[in-house]
């Protein structure tokens, strides 16, 4: 692996993990509120 | 109500300008500030890897005043621990990309995944305390018994990690190797590059304020509804009880 | 009654239902003895690696046996409702907390003693100085014993006590490890006066410990 490698592999996995916990709580807040029913 | 810590409007925004900024981010991580003169390209990791370093140590700090705040008798409030919760779990997720990013960059710069060095070594102790804190939290208790304990447990952490620091920096420098590594994580840097570092550092405060309250807010929907599932058990047991 | 004879009351509550059992005599310390013979299997035979580890390994060891110390502390007040005997007997959390501490710490001094010997015996060291060695030992033995003891309760009536107390502790102690192993590298192998950094280091551990675990204990044995 040269540097470029490396340093696209960082900023891919960053993001990556960063917006797949985004699209997680996303995702279980919209179930919680649906179960939570009308208010 | 405890059940979200920015109002709906503000929480938008600052999403938008958490995307906005970590897009900027990357256009002069990635393109618009130059490679660095020793270490070429690996530079760029750093752009993030000591934003994620810094919020790492935040979130730790923010978990720390919740338990602080919760335990206090005079400030308790189910925010406070639901605050310490939620900063905790993004804290763990922070230190955990800190240190795989600080392992992607030093390879290619030191030649090695790992070096001991004081800073690394304190981060993958925080690693472990986070760890231990979230499995605390996992533990069906009583609201009340589990916030007393993990707030306990967060101020014991938040009080061990200056004395990990201190002692193997300490340790580190007594071997002297630490220089040779201290100086290239302490490379100066100017310019184009020092801002793209600070906006780095902006722009994931940015990302973790806007997390932590969405972070908050699920947290206060699933406490509540685990609330009412208890209630409601009760009072069918109850039902069931008394004819 | 004042706190010191509140302290020796549970202090000697522990050590006498030691005495009884004899858990520490009859599994602690063999663990602790198994742990370096497994250590030795482990490494090269020769013994100069075993030499140079050999403060590491022992402290390692030490730490294992804590758990073990600390798990027993607190599986000896889960039974009968002993817990709440302790709550209720209008004894306080700080004279608890160091009467647990301080039983926990005097077993590990036991079992300190007699795996200090074998390392001299068997991994073949020589205990050269001997007040640096021992003021670090003591340090670090107390600084552990709080900690644990203060995990200990915070985890007392949870079912995953026994899994849950290591993966908290551990890393807590870590300081303690790092200190005490070089303390003794420097007493054993090293410019003995440079071990006396290092048990200051552990004094503060330990000083810092107590105190949290003084304040914390009571307020922990409620929710237990």
């Amino acid at each position: 692996m040269n540097f470029a490698e490396y340093v696209i592999t960082g900023w891919v996995l960053t993001g990556v993990v960063l917006g797949g916990y985004w699209l997680w709580i996303v995702q279980r807040t919209k179930r919680a509120e649906r179960s939570r029913g009308p208010e | 109500m405890s059940d979200r810590l920015l109002k709906p409007q503000v929480s938008k925004v600052l999403g938008w300008l958490a995307l906005a900024s970590l897009v900027v981010l990357a256009l002069f991580g990635l393109w618009g500030a130059p490679p660095d003169a020793v270490q070429g390209d690996a530079q760029r990791l750093m752009y993030l890897h000591v934003p994620a370093a810094w919020i790492a140590y935040l979130a730790f700090g923010v978990t720390a005043l919740g338990s602080a705040l919760w335990l206090w008798p005079r400030t308790r409030a189910t925010v406070w621990d639901r605050l310490a919760g939620a900063s905790a779990e993004l804290g763990v997720i922070f230190t955990a990309l800190t240190l795989v990013l600080g392992s992607l960059w030093g390879r290619p710069v030191w030649g090695v995944w790992w070096v001991w060095d004081a800073r690394l070594v304190t981060t993958a102790v925080l690693f472990f305390l986070y760890l231990g804190y979230l499995a605390l939290r996992r533990i069906p208790s009583s609201p009340e018994a589990r916030a007393k304990r993990c707030a306990i447990a967060a101020l014991i952490a938040f009080v061990d990690v200056p004395i990990v620091h201190f002692s193997v920096n300490w340790w580190r420098t007594l071997h002297q190797q630490g220089t040779v590594f201290n100086a290239k994580l302490d490379a100066e840097i100017h310019g184009v590059m020092a801002f793209t570092l600070w906006f780095g550092v902006l722009a994931f405060t940015v990302l973790y304020v806007y997390l932590l309250d969405r972070r908050y807010r699920l947290l206060a929907l699933d406490e509540d509804r685990e609330d009412r599932e208890v209630q409601q058990a009760i009072a069918e047991r109850v039902g069931a009880v008394t004819p | 009654m004042n706190l010191w004879r509140e302290v020796r009351l549970v202090a000697a509550k522990d050590l006498r239902i030691e005495a009884r059992s004899r858990v520490t005599v009859q599994q602690i310390i063999p663990f602790g003895l198994i742990v370096l013979l497994l250590f030795a299997f482990a490494l090269d035979p020769d013994r100069g690696i075993l030499r140079r580890v050999a403060p590491g390994l022992f402290w390692v060891t030490v730490l294992l046996a804590a758990l073990l110390a600390v798990s027993r502390s607190f599986a000896i007040e889960a039974d009968n409702g002993a817990r709440d005997g302790l709550r209720l007997s209008g004894l306080d959390g700080p004279a608890l907390f160091l009467g647990k501490a301080a039983a926990v710490a005097v077993e590990l001094l036991a079992l300190e003693i007699v795996l200090a010997a074998t390392v001299v015996l068997v991994y073949g060291i020589q205990l050269n100085t001997l007040v640096p060695l021992v003021l670090a030992t003591l340090a670090a033995t107390v600084g552990v014993a709080a900690t644990g003891t203060l995990y200990g309760v915070l985890a007392a009536g949870l079912r995953v006590r026994e899994t849950l107390v290591p993966v908290l502790l551990l890393p807590v102690v870590a300081p303690v490890l790092l200190g005490a192993t070089r303390a003794w590298e420097a007493a054993i192998d090293g410019v003995p006066s440079d071990a006396w950094p290092w048990v200051a280091l552990l004094a503060v551990f330990a000083v810092l410990f107590t105190a949290i675990g003084m304040l914390a204990f009571g307020p922990l044995l409620e929710e237990a």
